[in-house]
């Protein structure tokens, strides 16, 4: 009965309290969207390389091969020789290889050369494939595929020209040997998105006439000469390396570690992406403290509104002393009503919440390739939720004791 | 116990509220077996029609003294305070009030106690003290 009494104290004041329960809603809504994004963004991250065991590249740090090889952020610091390359690939525990090269441009996007394996190899979000959305994959020397964002914001289609650029952000193109784009990738969410592929061999193709980083003045070699070179490569960037056996992994990456010929580093793409979310969690942290700071503000707005109901409320206290009810009972009755305001708005924000992701969540994969599951609620959240009613029950203790300090003064004087 | 007005919790049902005192006092609730029925029979003999469900806040004042009478009827308490219960009542509605008050408490050997500054309904009370007289003897003592 105190329970229904105390429910129905709180319809009486319904917009008041409504609008606490709105505030108390949208902040948790808040904080668990907040939440969401945060382990939605570190797993899309942790998903962007998946069915790799190793990457391989000349010797710097793990982070750094990864952010160059993987993300196409920053250079190569050098190049693994082709002999290196041929050597690990003859390796009896390497399943299968893919070679990178990368270090020239179209416009803002990253060319990278790679065989055709490229494409069945490369997994994201737990081994999910790449997948042409638009024509084939690379069938001549001179056909690239480009990824979704190069089409979109460049508005490129099936048999375009493109003009590769010598290094990145140069004015110095590769203007006699066009590319025609051959395929578009479907979105990934992945840096492959913002990749322009074409084949190893074209890669040593564009660059024929150039040394020493600069072409050679005068002297252009057309195409179909070209085409009759041998354009076995003379080094590699990185490479993508699949083992045999899981068991397999570090013995092969302590085995390349050490390779004498050359210094050479081979990371595990995992160990690599956490080392890498260590430096870029920091932000995370920040969201998540303003966020919640947001609850608590709501919670002090609920107490607020507490301390401005207990004048209006100094009859309904005086009845029930009146009744025999004692002060620590109409203290209990007050935190009871804000614990209830508080679930309440909790459960409220946790509607929000799924509502928000429902609509959201094709947009968000969309636009930013961040995939956020909808699941139960989990165990951390619910502590979030439980922890909000607790936290509201706390916040009221100080109106409640202030109504309390009142109904002894006040005793069953009916004041209005 | 009996105010001047504004004797029930608005937003709680006229049962709620007959009900109430029932929750803290636990000899009241040892002398009702059946508090759903006890509201219902006090209701009836107060004159209420039945409206146990209904709001509190939706009653006449009339009625809702008739309601607060009930409630502090039950559980057969040995007395009953009064702050002026009828000066919200115009006249008829008074002597009809106070005619139900005296059924009741007589029908449960209740002894009620009551203040007024009505003199006219002094002839209906076995002992009167007027106030005057308690600040005499106060005045004397100090």
């Amino acid at each position: 009965m105190i329970l229904r009494l105390a429910i129905g104290s709180l319809g009486a004041r319904a917009l008041t309290v409504a609008m606490t329960v709105l505030a108390i809603a949208l902040s948790v809504a808040l904080f668990l969207g907040v939440e969401k994004v945060r382990t939605g963004a570190k797993a899309s991250f942790a998903d962007t390389i998946s069915g790799t065991d190793l990457i391989v590249g000349a010797r710097s740090g793990s982070v750094q091969l990864l952010l160059y090889s993987v993300f196409r952020i920053g250079n190569a610091t050098n190049n693994v020789t082709w002999e290196s390359y041929q050597d690990i690939a003859a390796r009896p525990e390497v399943d299968w290889i893919v070679p990178i090269s990368l270090g020239d441009s179209h416009r803002q996007f990253r060319v990278m050369g790679t065989t055709v394996e490229f494409f069945e190899r490369y997994k994201y979000r737990q081994g999910r494939g790449l997948e042409v959305a638009d024509g084939a994959l690379m069938s001549d020397l001179f056909d690239t595929v480009i990824g979704a964002d190069v089409a979109s914001s460049l508005g490129y289609d099936v048999d375009d020209p493109i003009v590769v650029a010598h290094g990145i952000a140069s004015f110095s193109e590769h203007k006699d040997q066009p590319f025609r784009v051959s395929g578009i990738l479907a979105k990934t969410g992945t840096p492959v998105d913002r990749t322009v592929i074409v084949s190893l061999e074209a890669i040593e193709a564009i660059h024929v006439d150039w040394q020493n980083g600069a072409q050679v003045p005068g002297q252009s070699t057309p195409p179909e000469v070209i085409r009759q070179m041998d354009l076995a490569p003379n080094a590699v960037t990185a490479a993508l390396v699949g083992v045999e056996s899981p068991l397999q992994i570090f013995a092969l990456q302590r085995t390349i570690n050490e390779y004498t010929a050359e210094p050479m580093l081979a990371v595990l793409p995992g160990v690599a992406l956490q080392e890498l979310w260590a430096i870029v969690g920091v932000a995370e942290t920040a969201l998540l403290s303003v966020s919640a700071m947001v609850v608590v503000t709501a919670l002090i707005g609920m107490m607020a509104t507490i301390f401005s109901s207990l004048n209006e409320r100094r009859r309904e206290m005086a009845i029930f002393r009146a009744m025999g009810a004692k002060p620590t009972t109409i203290m209990g009755l007050l935190v009871l009503e804000a614990a209830l305001t508080a679930a309440i708005g909790a459960l409220l924000g946790i509607l929000l919440l799924y509502a928000g992701l429902i609509i959201a969540q094709p947009i968000i994969d969309g636009a930013f390739g961040l995939w956020l599951p909808i699941a139960a609620p989990s165990l951390r959240e619910l502590t979030v939720l439980l922890g909000v009613v607790v936290a509201g029950a706390i916040v009221s203790l100080i109106p409640a004791f202030r109504a309390y300090r009142l109904s002894l003064t006040d005793g069953m004087m009916v004041r209005t | 116990m009996i105010f001047q007005q504004f004797n029930l919790l608005p937003f709680g049902s006229v049962l709620d509220n007959i009900l109430l005192p029932l929750r803290f006092a636990p000899a009241r609730r040892g002398r009702v077996d059946n508090g759903h029925d006890a509201a219902r029979d006090l209701c009836a003999a107060l004159g209420l029609p039945d409206l146990l469900s209904s709001k509190a806040s939706t009653l006449s004042v009339g009625q809702q003294q008739r309601v607060a009478v009930a409630r502090a009827m039950i559980g057969r308490p040995p007395i009953i305070i009064a702050d002026e219960p009828t000066s919200a009542l115009d006249a008829t509605s008074q002597s009809a009030f106070l005619d139900l008050l005296f059924a009741q408490v007589r029908a449960h050997d209740t002894t009620l106690m009551m203040v007024s500054h009505d003199p006219r309904l002094a002839e209906r009370f076995d002992r009167v003290i007027a106030m005057e007289d308690i600040t005499q003897i106060e005045r004397r003592a100090a």
